[in-house]
């Protein structure tokens, strides 16, 4: 009987730990990226900008108290050398995303890039939108943002104002140079 | 006998695959332009005021929708893939019938559909076009599944700017 009741505790904790594990293995996953050289990485915390542009609109600002913060991870396939390696690791990351925990929003496939876009949260109140962009010859890159209670109606408003590149921070620069870098 | 049937039930298992499966093919294959959109993203697009009247209901209408898919291919042996493809699918699913046949100004479109909760509602949409797009030769596969509704499908051609779905309209007045 107490061997039995011992078992039950065990396999609770193991499921507690493997479902505690899954909801943080993205955050893990960029944490564990920033100290590999292969990977290029980008960490900014919106309030940064925030304090340094100091002519942003009320909509820019009312922006930044949602997003939190951008991670961008990118693992760029500069030789055929690497195919091996590039492929465990996105094997790595699509493991990582395809987990319950992300609502798949919409795939779009063109010449030989796939993007995927996914979010966390409910509809909302969206805590993570997510966007996994792999092309077969360039690398792959995931882009987070990290929100807090995120509108869906805030969304237009935010991919505006990245793609116009209203912000001059040399932080945001970095992000399009990543993403020149893959050039998609 | 029994044995005999079960293997029979294994081997046409595969047959049976859903759009899913068959659409999800593509998704690593080269020459091959693919997008699918699920309910979650036509549910988080109704929220958002895009502020064209049309295509704001033309998500309302959309919500029944669980998801749409669709292919795209100028590569004449994916042409072939695509049409073999479909083709056993139709053939081997449970429901899905041809609805209408159209050619026209060098394109030759198929739709095929599933019933759906009455008359006016399917289940399943799925459109193959063959032929000349915007000048040059290529084939569309596009699916929609849930709960569509037909009599509101012009209003997806409108927003889908998928070649060849303006036909859809026909499929409205037949009916």
């Amino acid at each position: 009987m107490m061997g039995i009741k011992v078992k039950t505790i065990y396999f609770l904790i193991t499921i507690a730990l493997v479902s505690c594990k899954n909801t943080n293995s993205l955050q893990r996953y960029f944490v564990d990226k920033q100290e590999d050289s292969r990977f290029l990485k980008v960490d900014l915390a919106t309030s940064m900008l925030k304090t340094e542009q100091t002519n942003l609109t009320q909509e820019q600002e009312d922006i930044f108290d949602i997003v939190k913060k951008i991670n961008i991870v990118a693992y760029p396939l500069k030789d055929k050398n690497n195919k091996v390696e590039y492929q465990k690791e996105y094997t790595r990351i699509k493991e990582i995303l395809y987990q319950e925990n992300y609502e798949d929003l919409a795939t779009l496939k063109s010449n030989n890039t796939i993007v995927n876009l996914r979010y966390s949260g409910k509809e909302n109140t969206i805590d993570e939108v997510i966007a996994f962009a792999s092309n077969t010859e360039k690398g792959f890159g995931v882009l987070r943002l990290l929100c807090h209670n995120m509108k869906p109606e805030q969304i237009p408003k935010l991919i505006n104002m990245i793609r116009v590149g209203d912000l001059d921070v040399t932080q945001l620069s970095v992000i399009k140079n990543i993403f020149d870098e893959i050039s998609f | 006998m029994k044995k005999n049937a079960l293997l029979i039930a294994f081997i046409s298992f595969p047959l049976l695959t859903n759009a899913q499966d068959f659409f999800n093919s593509y998704e690593d294959q080269r020459d091959v332009t693919f997008a699918v959109i699920n309910k979650s993203m036509i549910r988080l697009l109704t929220k958002i005021d895009i502020g064209d009247e049309e295509a704001q209901n033309f998500l309302e209408m959309a919500k029944g929708i669980d998801n749409i898919k669709v292919i795209m291919t100028e590569s004449p042996q994916k042409e072939a893939k695509i049409k073999a493809d479909v083709e056993k699918y139709v053939g081997t699913s449970n429901g899905l019938e041809e609805l209408m046949r159209v050619k026209d100004e060098g394109q030759s479109i198929k739709f095929y559909s599933r019933e759906g909760k009455d008359e006016s509602h399917v289940s399943e949409l799925l459109m193959f076009l063959n032929g000349e797009i915007e000048g040059k030769k290529g084939t569309v596969l596009l699916s929609i599944t849930g709960d569509v509704n037909l009599n509101d499908i012009s209003k997806l051609t409108k927003q889908l700017n998928v070649p060849g779905s303006e036909n859809l309209n026909k499929i409205e007045k037949k009916n």
